[in-house]
C-alpha cells in the first residue's frame, strides 16, 4: 500500500494523470471536430446499412468459390483451413445493423494521442521504482523483509492496476467527450453498424468493441510499464531510455509502415503500438499462417503482448529478488570505453553545458522532437480543399490592379453590357418558334450563363465600391483580390491548428520548467551564483537557449504548415497592400504588402512562442522544483487556452496571446 | 586581503549574524559554531549569495558588491548542501564548474584531471554523481572549489561524510594550499581545524564569541576544567547538575569532566590538557 501511495497514488502523479486526462479530452474534442467528414452519415449511411447483408453474403460466396480452387492444394493446406475459419467466423454474425450516430466511435478508433499519453503516465510510474537505485538506497531496501520478491510483485501489481485504471479512464472520458459533442452513439448496436467496421467478424456490439479495445490497451500499457521497470532496474536511466527509444521506435515503424496484407504483417499485428491503436483488428479481417494453422491476427497480438508481459514480470521478480549488485558486463565494458573517450573530449562552453542539461539530462530533446513530430505530422495530414472556382478566379484576373474610379466605371459598364445582352437574348427567345426546342435550349443556356456572370459582376461591383470607399478614406491603394486562401491560412480556427498550439505549449512547459527551478532542486543555485559567470552570463545562456528551442519548435511547425498549405492553395498578389485583404481593414496604419504582412505574422508567431518560453522561465525562477514550475505554468498557460477552446471566456485575452504561438 | 566590517544579516527581528568584523589574510581560518550559530550565513554573505543588512565586505579595499564577477573569480566555494546534478559524471561536473568560472578550455581540462587525481576520484571520474557516496560528493565539490586556483577558498563543512583517511588527506591538502591564499573553513568538527588553522573564530547566536590562534583559545580557558571521580551512581547524580559534562570510565570508577569558571563542590581541577574541543564546548555550547 505504501509503495502504491509513493508511486501511482502520489499527489504529483494523481495531479499529472488528471491533467493528462483533461488535456486528452481537449485533444479528443479536436478529433471529433464537426467540420471534419470522418464517416458516412445520413443517406450514405443508410445505403451502407441496406447493403450490409449483401456484403456478408458475398463473403460466404467468395469463400465457396475460393474453397473450390484451394481444394487443389489439399484439404490440410493453410488456404483451405483459412477459408473454413473465415466462414466459421462470419457465420456467428447476425447481420443486423442499425442506423445511429457513428462519428464519436470512429473518432475514438482513429485517435492515437491518448495512447501516447497513457504510455507517458505508465513510464513515469515505472521510473519511480528505480528511484532507490538512483538514490543509492537499493541496499537498504533489499535488507528489509519485503524488499525483494514481495516488493517486485507489489510493483508489478501496481503497474497492472494503473494500466487498467488509466486505459478505462481515458476510454470513458473520450467516449463522454464524443457523446457530449456529437450525441448519443447507442452502444447496444452491433459494431458492424459503423461502416468502418464492416469487415469485423466478431459478434459484438459497440460496447463490446470499446471493452475489448480498452482491455487490449490496458494489457499493452502494462507490458510497456513492466518493460520500463525491468530496464530501469538493470540499467541507469540513460542507457535504459536509449534502448527503450530504439525498441519503441522499431515497433512504431513496423506498426506504421507495414500494411495489413503484407507478408510480413505478423510484425505489424504482434506489435505493442497495434495493441494500443487496435482498431485495425476490428476494421479488417486477417488470419496469420502459424505453422499451417490460421490464427486470427487479434489473437496473435494478445498472445504476444501477454507473453511479453509475463516474461518481463518474471525477469523483474527474478532480478529484484537477487542481490543489489546486478550489472551487465557488456554495459560495464561500454562505460569503460565511454570513460576513456570522455576524458579525451574537449570541454564545452557554458552555453552548450546549459543545452546539455535541458536537452539531454532533462530529456528536453525527446519532448521537443515528439511535439514537433506530432504537430508536423498533424499539419501535413490536414488536406486543404483544392480552391478551384474558375469563374471567380477569372474575374479577379480581369479586375486586376488598384481599385479606382476607372475600375468602378469599367465594372459598371460590364454590368450594363451584360444586362443588355440578357435583354437581347430574352427578346430573341420570345421571338423564337416554340417548337424549335434546340434553339430554345441554346438561348436558355446563354441567358443562364450571362445571368450568373451578371450576378458575379454585380458582386464584384459591390465589392469594388466598398474597397473604393476604403481607398478614399485611408488613401491606401487596395486591390481586388481573392481573400479566401489568406483567410484559410491566417484566421481559420481549425482543430488541427489548435491541437498543434497545444503540442507546442506542452513541449515548452515540460522543457523550460526546469530551466532555473532544476538548479534549486539540485542545490546548485548557490554554487552557480558564487562563480564568475554564474549570474548574468549564465542567465543569458539560458535565455538564448529558450529562444533557440522555442523559435525552432514554433518555426518548424509553422513552416511545415505553410509548405503544406501552399502545396494545395496558391497565394497570389503578394506585392499588393495588405489591406486588400478585407479582414485587415482594421489596421490602416500598417503600410506593408501582403508578403511583408505574412513575414511579420510568422515572425510574431515565432516570437510569441519565445514569449511563452520566457514566461515559463520566469515561473521557473520563482519555483522550488521543476514539477512545481510545471504545475504553475500549466495552470497559467494551458488552462486559459483550453478554457477558451471550450468556450469559457475567463482570461480569454491571455489565451489569445498564448494562441498566437501558432495562429 | 578580505576585510569584514560590522557585517549583519537580519531576518525580520532575528539576527542571523550580528556586527561581525574581522580581517582575513593568507592561511586557514576556522569558523567554529553549533548548528544555527551563523557560520553558513556568514559564508553566504561573503560569497554575495544573500543580501547583507548592514556592514561591508572588502576585498583588497573594495566592496565585493562593486567588484561583482571580478571578486567571484577569486573565490572557490563549497556549500554545506551537497548540491549537484545527479546525472552528471564527476568529470562533467568539474568541467561545468570550469565553464562557470570562465576558465580556458585547455586549462579547465588539465585542472579537472589534476584535481580528480588529488581528491582520489580519477578512477570513478566517469561515474554518475547520483551513484556517489556522501564523502565522494564532498570531494568532488572540493575539487570544484579548487579549480582555477582561487585566492579565497570558502569551505562549508567540507569533511562531512568523509572517512578518517579522507579527512586526513583533505586536511593536509588544505594546509598545503593555504600558504598563498585565504581558506575559510566552517565546521563543527573541531579536529578538522585544530592542527591546521592559523586562527579560529568561535561563533554563537550570530556573534563572535572569541577568536585567536588555537593556543590562544586554549589558554583562554586554562584552569576552567574540573573533574569528579566516583561510582556510577555518584557520577550520574553529578550529571544531573552538569548535563553537558563528559563522562568517562577510569579503571573501576567513573569520571565526569566539566568546564566552568568556578570550581564546583567535590570537583578537582582536571589535569587533562585543554584542547580546541573544550574551547568549542565552552564558548559555542555555553557549557559552564
Amino acid at each position: 500500500m505504501k509503495e502504491l501511495l509513493r508511486t501511482a497514488l502520489s499527489k504529483k502523479m494523481l495531479l499529472l494523470t488528471l491533467l493528462m486526462v483533461f488535456i486528452n479530452c481537449v485533444f479528443f474534442s479536436y478529433e471529433c471536430d464537426t467540420e471534419k467528414q470522418i464517416t458516412l452519415t445520413g443517406d450514405e449511411l443508410n445505403t451502407y446499412l441496406v447493403s450490409y447483408p449483401d456484403y456478408l453474403q458475398s463473403v460466404f460466396d467468395n469463400a465457396e468459390n475460393m474453397g473450390t480452387i484451394s481444394l487443389l492444394q489439399g484439404k490440410d493446406s493453410f488456404a483451405v483451413k483459412n477459408i473454413d475459419k473465415t466462414v466459421a467466423d462470419y457465420s456467428k454474425l447476425s447481420g443486423k445493423v442499425q442506423f445511429g450516430e457513428n462519428r464519436a466511435i470512429v473518432a475514438f478508433s482513429n485517435y492515437m494521442t491518448g495512447d501516447f499519453m497513457m504510455i507517458a503516465i505508465i513510464i513515469l510510474i515505472a521510473i519511480r521504482f528505480s528511484e532507490e537505485r538512483r538514490k543509492g538506497v537499493t541496499g537498504i531496501v533489499k535488507t528489509t523483509i519485503k524488499g525483494r520478491k514481495v516488493l517486485a510483485l507489489q510493483r508489478i501489481a501496481i503497474i497492472a492496476g494503473s494500466a487498467v485504471v488509466i486505459a478505462f479512464l481515458f476510454t470513458v472520458t473520450e467516449i463522454l467527450t464524443g457523446t457530449v459533442m456529437l450525441g448519443d452513439m447507442e452502444l447496444s448496436r452491433s459494431i458492424q453498424s459503423v461502416p468502418e467496421f464492416k469487415m469485423c467478424s466478431l459478434p459484438i456490439n459497440i460496447y463490446g468493441y470499446l471493452t475489448i479495445s480498452t482491455v487490449m490497451k490496458a494489457m499493452t500499457v502494462m507490458t510497456i510499464g513492466v518493460f520500463i521497470y525491468l530496464f530501469t532496474y538493470i540499467l541507469s536511466i540513460t542507457p535504459a531510455s536509449l534502448i527503450a527509444v530504439v525498441i519503441f521506435g522499431v515497433e512504431y515503424i513496423l506498426h506504421a509502415f507495414i500494411i495489413s496484407t503484407d507478408r510480413f504483417n505478423f510484425f505489424k499485428f504482434a506489435n505493442i503500438f497495434t495493441g494500443l491503436k487496435n482498431d485495425v483488428f476490428f476494421k479488417n479481417y486477417c488470419n496469420l499462417n502459424i505453422f499451417g494453422m490460421p490464427l486470427g491476427f487479434m489473437e496473435a497480438c494478445i498472445i504476444i503482448i501477454a507473453f511479453l508481459t509475463v516474461l518481463c514480470s518474471v525477469l523483474c521478480v527474478t532480478l529484484t529478488s537477487g542481490n543489489a549488485g546486478f550489472s551487465i558486463k557488456g554495459f560495464a565494458l561500454l562505460s569503460g570505453f565511454k570513460e576513456k573517450v570522455a576524458a579525451k573530449l574537449p570541454t564545452l562552453p557554458l552555453f552548450l553545458w546549459e543545452a546539455k542539461k535541458i536537452l539531454i539530462n532533462q530529456k528536453g530533446i525527446v519532448i521537443v522532437i515528439a511535439a514537433a513530430f506530432l504537430a508536423i505530422s498533424s499539419v501535413t495530414q490536414y488536406s486543404y480543399y483544392s480552391y478551384t472556382d474558375y469563374s471567380r478566379t477569372k474575374m479577379y484576373q480581369k479586375y486586376k490592379g488598384p481599385v479606382n474610379e476607372k475600375m468602378i466605371e469599367r465594372i459598371e459598364k460590364d454590368v450594363a453590357s451584360l444586362e443588355l445582352g440578357i435583354a437581347n437574348l430574352e427578346e430573341l427567345l420570345a421571338k423564337t418558334d416554340p417548337e424549335n426546342e434546340e434553339e430554345l435550349d441554346r438561348l436558355g443556356q446563354q441567358i443562364g450563363n450571362l445571368t450568373s456572370q451578371l450576378t458575379l459582376t454585380n458582386e464584384f461591383l459591390e465589392l469594388g465600391k466598398d474597397r473604393f470607399d476604403y481607398y478614399k478614406k485611408t488613401g491606401i491603394p487596395v486591390h481586388l483580390i481573392d481573400n479566401k486562401p489568406y483567410k484559410l491560412l491566417l484566421i481559420s480556427d481549425t482543430a488541427t491548428i489548435n491541437k498543434n498550439s497545444l503540442y507546442i505549449l506542452i513541449a515548452l512547459i515540460i522543457c523550460f520548467s526546469g530551466v532555473i527551478a532544476h538548479e534549486r532542486q539540485c542545490n546548485m543555485y548557490d554554487i552557480q551564483r558564487s562563480q564568475r559567470r554564474g549570474r548574468k552570463i549564465l542567465i543569458l545562456s539560458k535565455l538564448i537557449l529558450v529562444f533557440i528551442i522555442s523559435v525552432l519548435l514554433s518555426a518548424s511547425v509553422n513552416i511545415a504548415h505553410l509548405i503544406n498549405f501552399t502545396d494545395t492553395v496558391e497565394l497570389t498578389n503578394l506585392d499588393v497592400p495588405c489591406q486588400s485583404l478585407t479582414f485587415l481593414d482594421g489596421i490602416p496604419w500598417l503600410k506593408v504588402n501582403i508578403l511583408e504582412y505574412l513575414i511579420i505574422t510568422y515572425t510574431l508567431r515565432i516570437l510569441a512562442a519565445f514569449a511563452v518560453g520566457l514566461l515559463i522561465t520566469l515561473i521557473s525562477r520563482f519555483s522550488k522544483s521543476s514539477s512545481m514550475a510545471m504545475g504553475v505554468s500549466a495552470g497559467v498557460i494551458l488552462i486559459p487556452t483550453i478554457l477558451k477552446g471550450a468556450g469559457v471566456t475567463f482570461m480569454i485575452s491571455f489565451a489569445d496571446f498564448v494562441s498566437l504561438v501558432l495562429k | 586581503m578580505l576585510e569584514i566590517k560590522n557585517l549583519t544579516k537580519k531576518y525580520g527581528d532575528f539576527a542571523a549574524l550580528s556586527d561581525f568584523s574581522y580581517s582575513f589574510g593568507n592561511g586557514v581560518y576556522g569558523l567554529l559554531g553549533a548548528n544555527g550559530a551563523g557560520k553558513s550565513t556568514f559564508l553566504n554573505l561573503i560569497t554575495d549569495n544573500i543580501k547583507r543588512t548592514e556592514g561591508e565586505v572588502l576585498y583588497n579595499g573594495t566592496d565585493i558588491l562593486k567588484l561583482g564577477g571580478k571578486y567571484r573569480r577569486k573565490v572557490g566555494y563549497t556549500p554545506q548542501l551537497q548540491g549537484m546534478y545527479e546525472d552528471f559524471s564527476a568529470r562533467q561536473f568539474l568541467r561545468y564548474i570550469g565553464a562557470l568560472k570562465g576558465m580556458k578550455h585547455k586549462e579547465c581540462k588539465k585542472q579537472t584531471e589534476e584535481f580528480l587525481e588529488i581528491v582520489g576520484l580519477k578512477k570513478v571520474a566517469g561515474k554518475k554523481l547520483g551513484e556517489f557516496s556522501g564523502g565522494m560528493r564532498q570531494r568532488v565539490l572540493l575539487a570544484a572549489a579548487m579549480l582555477d586556483n582561487p585566492e579565497i577558498m570558502i569551505l562549508d563543512e567540507p569533511t562531512a561524510g568523509l572517512d578518517p583517511e579522507e579527512r586526513i588527506r583533505l586536511r593536509n591538502y588544505i594546509s598545503e594550499i593555504s600558504r598563498n591564499r585565504t581558506v575559510l573553513l566552517a565546521t563543527h568538527v573541531v579536529s578538522d581545524i585544530e592542527s591546521i588553522a592559523e586562527s579560529v573564530i568561535v561563533l554563537s547566536h550570530g556573534k563572535i564569541k572569541i577568536s585567536g590562534s588555537p593556543s590562544e583559545l586554549n589558554n583562554s580557558i586554562r584552569g576552567k576544567a574540573f573533574f569528579f571521580e566516583g561510582s556510577y551512581e555518584e557520577v550520574m547524580e553529578k550529571k544531573k547538575q552538569f548535563p553537558k559534562g563528559e563522562i568517562s570510565l577510569s579503571g573501576d570508577s567513573y569520571k565526569i569532566r566539566v568546564l566552568c569558571d568556578v570550581e564546583p563542590d567535590e570537583f578537582r581541577p582536571s589535569d587533562q590538557p585543554i584542547n580546541l574541543e573544550d574551547v568549542y564546548l565552552y564558548y559555542a555550547e555555553g557549557r559552564r
